[in-house]
């Protein structure tokens, strides 16, 4: 189940698709609660932006290096994230 | 023979020329409508043409321009000083554009943005209520508002432009991408997060929203709001192969680096104000704070410059000159590290070739260095070169009577010969001379058909039409004149049968007509007459359609419709501002077309006829003058006097028996080869009282001529030699006789009278 949705956290693993979206938009207007990300490996870009309407905490981060990237800092605006470590810059 | 692109180039660039110099009259006379129709017809012109090649920030830019004074002819917004500085700042761009193409340069980021920017900067001068003002230029639907627009100077984080920087330190340059999803992208299944990461050469990635966030309850998450900025090293045509399926929905950019401190003028100035500070003599109070603050900027300096590694020699210098309680030796390692501006340091050799290197608005793009290869005179001082060499000519005759009265007169054989001589070189000379100017001015019509496959081509594509162009008779060559005022017209005509005429396959199969249709075009001379007729197949002009059309337009009332008869409604597609097309496309449909083309037909004193038959397809006659070009004649003589007799009219020349010549009534005739041939003496219709000169043989030199399917033997003393000779129509009060297509000069300052065969049937 790619996502999980309790009155603490929203727990959102493996491959969110879109059709995640909808449930996860009620879940986000009745709570204000953090979003469990770690196990994520991807997620549709109609459930990120829902959670970057909503303002919502992204806690933990994506274990993911690369939707990690994508994602951290903070959401709805420009995230600067490296996304593969380019030669000649120490990780 | 002048590629395409050149001779585009050469027009764009006369045409540019007259739009300045018609927004600068329109300047003084904004309420000339007749300034503003010329200026829309030339921009429009210029947009149709540019559609031919890849240029498109050229059609984008032209296109909204054209937007513009189509409002302005329409009356819906005041011309004023403000659009024509917009205009001209678009014209200027154009004239830029030009300059690159001639130089083989493609279209980089920067010329995108700034198109963009003129093409939106025009567009925001259209009056708000231009709903009716359809656009629908594939171009233009590409622009993409907001986001898009954006990055003139892009604000990306620090960590991305670090990412640049190391990017260019390896020598690869970065690329800004920004990917902006059709907002419905998620309904077709696309994951444009998916597309984003996977995109090559990525070296940082971000989104963003594209509208600002709604309320989350208010929320569509079925609608991507998002827009991806991303820096990679991917050229350009590997980003391209990886956005193929959505290539309206981003765009890229050449991203060059900020300024860096180092060698530039911003640290400069810093360090000379250090320097100034150091050099002040007020020692004592405040000196070590001074001294102290000096190093921190100078430790900041270093590390902007990336050179870290000078600290330790720094804070050893701060730490000396605060031990001492003097400014010297900060100031001797300041002048060591950096040394004074001028003497050298080594500039960082970082290009900005993205847009930082735009020109900013206002500034003129119009470079004076590669100008045009191609010599664009005066027609005027053609013609006077022509004139001259006509002289020459005559003059040069006088030689042989010099000669004849050398040896004659004076005896001197030995300088009649050398007159003789020299008279030959200058003789040759001169008809090469003659020869070459002609030459300038006599273009075949190919020089206009060469740019029809193209057109033909492309057209069809876009229009999603099977067409097969076939041209005849290229090489019929024409007036200089005759031939560019031919270019334009002929592009409306097959730029309309290809758009209007032309049936897409489907309709075609329907209707029971091959899938691919076919346009000819087709010249040949006739006599004094260039004939180009342009034929398609297609759905013809429908004259119920046309009554419908013109009613609507307030050209004419339904009553006067219901009268008009079909060939008459027709004949209204001429009406100026006539158009039945719906929409307004880059290809025609503007109600600029039929009228332009035959006032321009009329302007070169040709006719235009055009005949259509309502699903069966249209055919365009153009008939024009000659004018100066090159006319074969033969020469005749009839009562002492020589004519000329334009060879296409000649089907032969006969010597017949007086015996055979049969009479009725006041008329003469003969059989000639089992047909009956009228015959005309020449005296007779040039009202000489002369009867025709019989041979020695008893014979009669008959001179047959033919027009279609006519025949009439002209009766003439003698047949001399064909000739190519540059007839001149008759001017002024012999220009009323009909008798005579006009005159010409021959080689030996002669006048010859050309006939018109088509007065003698």
């Amino acid at each position: 189940m790619p996502i999980l949705l309790t009155e603490d956290v929203a727990t959102l693993s493996g491959m969110v698709s879109i059709e995640d979206a909808e449930p996860l938009l009620a879940w986000l207007l009745a709570h204000d609660r953090p979003v469990d990300m770690a196990d994520c490996q991807h997620a549709h870009p109609a459930v990120l932006q829902l959670l970057f309407c909503a303002g919502a905490r992204i806690a933990p981060l994506p274990a993911s290096p690369a939707l990690r990237a994508w994602l951290t800092g903070e959401a709805a605006s420009v995230v600067a994230f490296f996304t593969t470590a380019p030669k000649g810059i120490p990780s | 023979m002048m590629t395409l692109l050149e001779q585009f180039l050469a027009e764009a660039r006369e045409a540019l020329a007259q739009i300045d110099a018609s927004l600068i009259a329109l300047e003084r006379q904004p309420g000339d409508s007749q300034q503003v129709t010329a200026l829309f017809r030339l921009v429009h012109t210029l947009k149709g043409n540019s559609g031919l090649f890849d240029f498109p920030e050229m059609t984008r830019v032209l296109h909204a321009a054209e937007d513009l004074m189509d409002a302005v002819r329409a009356s819906r917004l005041a011309y004023g000083p403000l659009l024509a500085d917009c205009l001209l700042a678009a014209m200027d761009f154009v004239g830029l554009l030009c300059d690159r193409a001639e130089r083989q340069q493609g279209s980089d980021a920067a010329l995108q943005v700034q198109a963009q920017e003129l093409a939106a900067q025009l567009r925001g001068l259209l009056p708000a209520t231009s709903g009716d003002t359809v656009v629908n230029d594939a171009a233009d639907a590409a622009v993409l508002p907001g986001a898009f627009c954006a990055p003139a100077h892009p604000r990306l984080p620090a960590v991305a432009w670090q990412f640049v920087s190391l990017a260019a330190e390896r020598g690869e340059t970065a690329r800004l991408v920004i990917y902006r999803p059709d907002p419905e992208c998620f309904f077709s299944g696309e994951d444009p997060l998916h597309r984003a990461m996977s995109l090559p050469g990525l070296l940082w990635g971000g989104m963003r929203e594209c509208q600002p966030w709604p309320e989350l309850a208010e929320l569509d998450v079925f609608r991507c709001n998002l827009v991806f900025h991303m820096v990679s090293t991917a050229s350009e045509a590997e980003l391209a192969e990886h956005f193929r399926y959505v290539p309206d929905q981003w765009r890229q950019w050449e991203l060059a680096l900020p300024p860096r401190l180092s060698g530039q003028p911003a640290l400069e100035q810093m360090l000379q104000t250090q320097r100034e500070i150091l050099q002040l003599d007020d020692a004592g109070v405040g000196l070590a704070g001074r001294l102290q603050a000096v190093t921190l900027v100078l430790a900041s300096c270093l590390h902007a410059a990336g050179r870290d590694g000078e600290q330790g020699a720094l804070q050893a210098a701060a730490t000396h000159a605060l031990a001492a309680a003097q400014a010297g030796p900060l100031l001797g390692w300041l002048d060591g590290a950096f040394p004074p501006a001028g003497s050298g340091e080594e500039e960082l050799a970082l290009s900005g070739s993205g847009t930082d290197a735009a020109p900013d608005d206002g500034q003129s793009y119009r470079s004076d260095e590669g100008g045009s290869r191609i010599l664009r005179v005066e027609q005027g001082k053609v013609d006077r070169l022509m004139e001259l060499i006509g002289e020459v000519v005559v003059a040069k005759n006088a030689m042989p009577f010099l000669a004849a009265r050398a040896e004659h007169t004076y005896g001197a054989t030995e300088l009649a010969r050398e007159i003789a001589a020299q008279y030959a070189v200058i003789k040759r000379i001169a008809e090469e001379m003659q020869d070459a100017i002609m030459q300038v001015r006599m273009l075949p019509v190919s020089f206009i058909f060469q740019r029809f496959p193209r057109l033909v081509r492309d057209l069809s594509r876009r229009l999603d039409k099977q067409v097969q162009l076939e041209m005849s008779g290229q090489e019929t060559a024409a007036d200089k004149n005759i031939i560019e005022a031919l270019a334009d017209p002929l592009l409306h005509i097959l730029r309309n049968s290809l758009d209007h005429g032309i049936e897409d396959p489907a309709t075609r199969q329907a209707a029971g007509k091959p899938a691919c249709g076919t346009l000819s075009v087709a010249a040949h001379q006739e006599g004094d007459r260039v004939n180009i007729v342009i034929s398609d197949d297609g759905r013809g002009i429908d004259p119920a359609a046309i009554r419908r059309s013109a009613c609507i337009k307030g050209q004419i009332d339904e009553a006067t419709a219901a009268r008009l008869s079909d060939q008459e409604a027709i004949n209204l597609v001429f009406a100026p501002g006539f158009s039945t097309a719906s929409a307004v496309s880059d290809i025609s449909g503007r109600g600029v077309g039929m009228d332009v083309v035959r006032s321009a037909v009329q302007k070169v004193q040709g006719t235009l006829t055009l005949e259509s038959i309502a699903g069966r397809g249209t055919t365009i006659r153009l008939s024009l003058p000659l004018s100066m070009a090159v006319t074969q004649v033969l020469t005749i003589e009839t009562d002492g006097q020589r004519f000329g007799v334009p060879m296409d009219a000649v089907r032969e020349t006969v010597r017949l028996p007086q015996q055979s010549v049969s009479s009725f009534r006041d008329s003469q005739m003969v059989t000639l080869r089992g047909r009956v041939l009228p015959l005309l003496a020449l005296n007779q219709v040039l009202g000489l009282t002369a009867a025709p000169r019989i041979n020695a043989d008893g014979e009669l030199a008959v001179l047959v001529l033919g027009e279609g399917d006519a025949r009439i033997g002209l009766l003439v003393d003698q047949f001399h030699q064909a000739t190519s000779v540059i007839l001149k129509p008759l001017a002024g009060m012999l220009g009323g006789l009909a008798l005579y297509s006009g005159s010409a000069l021959m080689g030996d300052g002669s006048v010859l009278m050309v006939l018109n065969p088509k007065e003698m049937f």
